[in-house]
């Protein structure tokens, strides 16, 4: 656990050289944003890069240099798009979504402010550091672009899925949640690494899946506020079932893995996560509010 | 990105980038082909096996045995190693020999090694070029540059087309800020830091 701390302000560091010089260019509207929003695109970046870290180690490669700004450029990029999602109400959600799909079927981007600009140079800079013809990779990010798309298609209150019976309902947010969070970990480590083994993509895909169930688990009172539908705030008892799947894929990934310091790293950073999040919805339950740290 | 304030990037690869996004949203560029595409599902679809990434299950493409829940979780795969039969499918069995490859690959890989060239040396290439193309030893070259993009795929015809086409205006780009670079000592009214006004 201390190694997680100790790398978590060493990459800490490396995230604010990679992204600030970005951020000044060409969107420096961004430090000035309300809800910090600046510094937590650094702390999600810095949560990517370690599990990158992990991940890579695990394959028995070398986190070095280039895969470090990779792991940091893949973070911004994840910010800046769940943003675009989340943040500017339904309609642009909509048509980020198609203006995305354009992007991944046709490569075109009509780029319409210096947040886009942003976003954009960041995927180029991405691309440019990898081949994108990898099939698997190309296949990852379009898994992950639908995972995305299924989870906006649950949100609104007339979706035909708020008809569905709760056991079903309660299923497909649990497979969505999944997927968010396994294709998610699954790009960046197809980044990452070329030709990764076959044996590391089901835990790499169990340990993003469980970092998104946390990360609901986190962001529960304000998932709510804007409601938004998630697999741990609608079942009866979220900290009782997040810690029997905390559990359960904990288990998991410490028999599948081979023991190297990667599975050390993501089982470390894993439980870290757990154990701050679990904190973070109980100040939220008590105060009412959104917790304004985002460590 | 202010309308009436022309910004140039300080990195070059973000200055081209961007270009080809300005130029195509500016419909300056010839057809409507595609800048390139990530999409693969229809490639996958057809690929021999698929993987189960949430079970870590390898099957045959088609088994009846993949569930439902993992159809959001799978990837096609075009090779099989002897050593992944620990993952096979015990309904559809698939085996290595199934074995195929992807005939875009090599041609895909090619394109994307003539570009990095051309990003980086387009300029020189160009000039280089001209002269080459007169000489006896580009005539002979020139066959064999064209049996090259009569067996790329249509696809990959469509990427360096545009990419082609576009490299033009994002030439041009370099060249005006070149100028503008060197006219920046308050010259052609531009401003001390580059930033020129429309």
């Amino acid at each position: 656990m201390q190694r997680v701390d100790s790398l978590i302000q060493e990459y800490r560091e490396e995230v604010v050289r990679s992204l600030e010089p970005l951020v000044r260019e060409y969107y420096p509207a961004l430090f000035e944003a309300p809800d910090n929003e600046y510094l937590k695109m650094v702390e999600l970046t810095t949560k990517m890069t370690l599990v990158g870290s992990a991940c890579t180690q695990l394959a028995g490669e070398t986190y070095d240099r280039r895969r470090l700004t990779l792991g940091n450029l893949y973070g911004g990029c994840c910010f800046l798009a769940d943003s675009f999602i989340d943040d500017f109400g339904e309609a642009k959600t909509r048509e980020y979504l198609e203006r995305f799909e354009i992007l991944l079927t046709e490569g075109w981007f009509e780029i319409k402010n210096d947040r886009e600009q942003l976003f954009y140079v960041i995927v180029s800079r991405m691309f440019g550091e990898r081949d994108v013809f990898d099939s698997t990779l190309r296949q990852a990010i379009l898994r992950l672009f639908e995972a995305q798309k299924r989870d906006v298609q649950l949100r609104p209150r007339e979706s035909p899925f708020r008809a569905l019976p709760r056991r079903r309902q309660l299923e497909m947010l649990r497979q969505c949640a999944r997927d968010r969070g396994g294709q998610t970990s699954t790009v960046l480590s197809q980044f990452l690494i070329r030709d990764l083994d076959l044996f590391f993509l089901h835990p790499i895909f169990v340990a993003g899946g469980l970092f998104m169930y946390i990360d609901d688990h986190g962001d529960h009172y304000s998932d709510r506020q804007h409601d938004r539908v998630t697999y741990l705030n609608q079942v009866k008892d979220p900290a009782r079932t997040l810690r029997r799947i905390f559990l359960n894929d904990i288990q998991r990934l410490f028999d599948s893995l081979p023991e190297n310091a990667g599975r050390e790293l993501l089982v470390a950073f894993l439980t870290r996560y757990y154990l701050t999040r679990i904190e973070k919805h109980r100040l939220q339950r008590s105060r009412a509010r959104s917790w304004e740290v985002y460590e | 990105m202010n309308k009436g304030e022309q910004r140039y990037p300080s990195s070059i690869g973000d200055l081209l980038a961007l270009k080809l996004q300005q130029l195509h949203s500016e419909k300056k560029l010839k057809g409507d082909q595609a800048l390139f595409r990530v999409d693969y599902r229809k490639e996958a679809a057809k690929a021999p096996f698929q993987f189960d990434t949430a079970r870590s299950r390898l099957h045959r493409t088609g088994c009846r045995a993949i569930p439902a829940s993992s159809r959001t979780a799978l990837f096609g795969l075009w090779r099989m190693r002897p050593e992944e039969r620990q993952y096979a499918c015990p309904k559809c069995r698939p085996s290595p020999e199934r074995d195929t490859t992807m005939d875009q690959k090599f041609t895909s890989d090619l394109i994307y090694g003539v570009l990095s060239i051309l990003d980086q040396f387009g300029n020189v290439l160009r000039e280089r070029g001209r002269e080459y193309r007169s000489s006896k030893n580009g005539t002979e070259a020139e066959l064999s540059v064209e049996d090259f993009y009569q067996n790329l795929g249509e696809r990959e015809k469509e990427v360096l087309d545009v990419v082609l086409s576009s490299l033009d205006g994002a030439l041009k780009t370099v060249h005006d800020l070149d100028r503008n670079l060197g006219g920046s000592n308050g010259k052609n009214g531009n401003s001390s830091d580059g930033v020129e006004s429309n």
